[in-house]
């Protein structure tokens, strides 16, 4: 994530407005998330076995995340047996230059990147750009992002805010000799054509991980397009981005984890590609890269992993479920949060990695339903999670243990009023009194309960309050 | 201290003493080891493959009819392969009979460096052979080595791929586990479901997104 990361907490209320004003985005994100949750439904169709799927899931994270420091140790053994070079990065900013290095040692400008959250979450791109080097997302959907200079709305489907029309202006715009279209085969053509010239083209390849295999030092990524695979398979160079709480011990553990990944996102049993990468180009081999690179990136994960409830945040499989089914992400989108992960797991990440005081306020948009935790694969407790952040970005002392930014977001003005509230409703007498003057005082001025009234009628008492006409009532 | 230390430290620091695990009891037995053959060629027809059906013996016989009626005239794959020798035999055979040469074999045995313009711009097709098959995905198991270059299942438009029957597994497990995957890693393994496919529109299905646009799978009995 770019240098917006100081704005989110301040935005986020214009952000909101914005969004549930634009009813072309909010129908764009209701049919979206509909057809998103119908076809991961139609995958459990028993409640038991998806239970049980789940409960499996849970189990493998957690046995995989009690093992990290091993794993990643084991990991790295095996990936530099293999010839894949392993490097380390504690932040955006150490992992940013450590790729801009290799691609400078290679004297290279044209780099292609696959579909990667940990590269948008360090802001990669812009790094790269700055300093001269073409970045071009090859992803259809990350693609169409970056042509209208956006930034993904969804982990899995980053132009999902988008109607076909509005791609086709921008392809008609932004592809030189392109007629306009709205034909999704014809505009999926043109994404091709453009596309393959700069895989040809590319002299570097850049992707993420959905899981790092420690036993056998094997990165596995999955796919529907084969962008991934022309990015890990064609350019000479691979960087393969990796978050340290992908690594799981052994191959067997795979097949539940993308059971469970490709139905919980796409509705898909299985998807187009799976690609297992182990080495780079082998001596009798004719193609592959002749160098594979593994950053092990770190920007927030360990810390998170220092606490024992919310070290459950580290299994998130990043498979959008969550988001899918959240009444608040489908009314205000995915950028309206401003963070690089959005919707319920966004609420969780997003202020451990960049603290409470740049972006704790999107806790606040979360009705407490509890969908989240009901549709994730491997039973993150995120209701509990958000609830948590919640508290502590509300807390009372600004110590320094506990998540980033630790009370940062504590109002005095509303502290104030639950001191008030709890005040009166500890002292009967003074409640009694409380009330008899607020019954007495006559309907407020809309304005004291604005922005509820802007929409309602204040509310005016009548007269007596209810404890009062119980009490006449009991005395007649 | 290094980056890769000062990680290492804090996770070693914080890692939990035990997990307790709960239970997993999957109700009435979801069977793995039910899936079939046809499950397979079920599973690769919805996913918009096309799977054919045929033997060890004519197999190249109806590539090659295959490539004829679709006006393919380049195939691509390392020559010196079992089946690229097959294929050339049956081509041979037939330009014999035909005295004409419409089918043209691409040898890939150099390193992409030099046949990566011929493979992005002028092959029609790349052939591949599977490890096996999985039936309850429909799933093809391609392992890359010097005979099955990475690129020649992934670049030309059409990819066919001939699978041997036998080594048709129920699943993902099972495939892992009879084949030992983790003892014999390849430097690249694929799995590969059907043709390329995008529903980044309006999450409107379209086919052909980077990968082939079509998939053909000759299955052997």
């Amino acid at each position: 994530m770019s240098d917006s990361t100081a704005s989110v907490n301040g935005q986020f209320s214009r952000r909101i407005e914005a969004a549930l004003q634009d009813s072309g985005l909010r129908g764009n994100f209701r049919g979206a998330m509909e057809f998103l949750r119908d076809k991961r439904q139609a995958m459990f169709p028993d409640l038991d076995v998806w239970e049980a799927l789940r409960l499996e899931g849970e189990n493998i994270r957690a046995t995989a995340l009690a093992q990290l420091p091993d794993l990643l140790e084991k990991l790295e053994a095996r990936c530099q047996l293999n010839g894949i070079q392993v490097h380390w990065a504690e932040n955006a900013q150490q992992a940013n230059k450590i790729i801009h290095k290799i691609i400078s040692l290679r004297k290279a400008t044209r780099v292609v990147k696959g579909k990667s959250m940990a590269s948008e979450e360090i802001g990669l791109n812009h790094y790269l750009e700055a300093r001269g080097i073409e970045c071009l997302e090859s992803d259809m959907g990350e693609y169409i992002v970056q042509l209208g200079k956006e930034t993904p709305s969804h982990i899995i489907m980053p132009a999902i805010h988008k109607t076909k029309q509005q791609i086709a202006q921008l392809f008609h715009q932004k592809i030189p000799g392109q007629p306009y279209t709205e034909n999704v085969d014809k505009l999926i053509g043109i994404g091709r054509h453009v596309l393959r010239q700069k895989f040809f083209e590319a002299e570097v390849g850049i992707s993420g991980v959905n899981f790092a295999v420690a036993e056998t030092g094997t990165l596995c990524l999955v796919e529907n397009e084969g962008n991934g695979r022309m990015s890990t398979s064609v350019p000479p160079v691979h960087i393969a981005i990796c978050g340290i709480e992908k690594a799981i011990p052994k191959l067997e553990d795979l097949p539940t984890l993308l059971r469970l990944l490709t139905r919980s996102a796409t509705g898909q049993s299985i998807t187009t590609y799976l690609n297992l990468i182990s080495s780079p180009r082998l001596k009798d081999e004719r193609d592959g890269p002749e160098e594979v690179h593994l950053v092990l990136l770190d920007n927030g994960r360990s810390r998170i992993y220092a606490d024992p409830q919310l070290q459950k945040t580290l299994s998130c499989i990043r498979c959008g479920a969550c988001m899918n089914h959240c009444p608040v992400y489908e009314r205000i989108g995915g950028h309206a949060y401003g963070t690089t992960y959005p919707g319920p797991i966004g609420q969780v990440v997003s202020p451990q990695i960049w603290g409470l005081e740049t972006t704790g306020a999107i806790t606040q948009a979360c009705s407490l339903n509890g969908a989240c935790g009901e549709a994730c694969p491997v039973r993150i407790p995120l209701p509990e999670l958000i609830r948590r952040l919640r508290s502590e970005a509300n807390a009372p002392d600004k110590k320094s243990g506990g998540v980033r930014g630790h009370g940062q977001l504590r109002s005095r003005k509303e502290a104030f009023i639950w001191f008030i509230w709890s005040w009166l409703n500890r002292s009967p007498g003074l409640y009694g009194l409380a009330l008899k003057i607020f019954t007495r005082l006559g309907p407020l001025p809309a304005f004291v309960f604005d922005p509820w009234t802007r929409y309602r009628k204040a509310p005016a008492p009548q007269g007596k309050s209810f404890r009062e006409q119980m009490r006449q009532r009991k005395e007649k | 201290m290094s980056a890769r230390d000062a990680i290492l430290n804090r996770l070693k620091h914080f890692q939990p003493q035990e997990t307790k695990c709960a239970q997993v009891i999957y109700p009435n037995s979801t069977d793995e080891n039910s899936f079939t053959r046809q499950d397979f060629i079920k599973s690769l027809t919805d996913a918009h493959a096309e799977v054919i059906e045929c033997s060890t013996l004519n197999w190249p016989e109806k590539l090659l009819d295959l490539c004829c009626q679709q006006n393919w005239h380049y195939i691509a794959c390392v020559a010196s392969t079992h089946h690229a020798q097959l294929f050339l035999a049956e081509i041979a055979k037939e330009d014999k009979k035909s005295k004409k040469n419409s089918v043209s074999l691409i040898d890939l045995s150099e390193q992409v460096e030099n046949f990566k313009d011929t493979l992005f711009n002028h092959v029609d097709v790349g052939l591949s052979v599977a490890a096996g098959g999985i039936c309850e995905t429909g799933t093809l198991i391609v392992r890359m080595t010097c005979e099955e270059p990475r690129t020649v299942s992934l670049v030309p438009e059409v990819n066919v791929v001939v699978v041997p029957s036998q080594n048709l597994y129920s699943s993902l497990e099972e495939a892992m586990k009879e084949q030992q995957w983790e003892k014999n890693m390849p430097s690249n393994l694929v799995l590969i479901s059907g043709p390329s496919k995008t529903a980044d529109i309006q999450q409107t299905l379209a086919y052909g997104a980077h990968g082939p646009k079509q998939l053909i799978v000759m299955l052997l009995d």
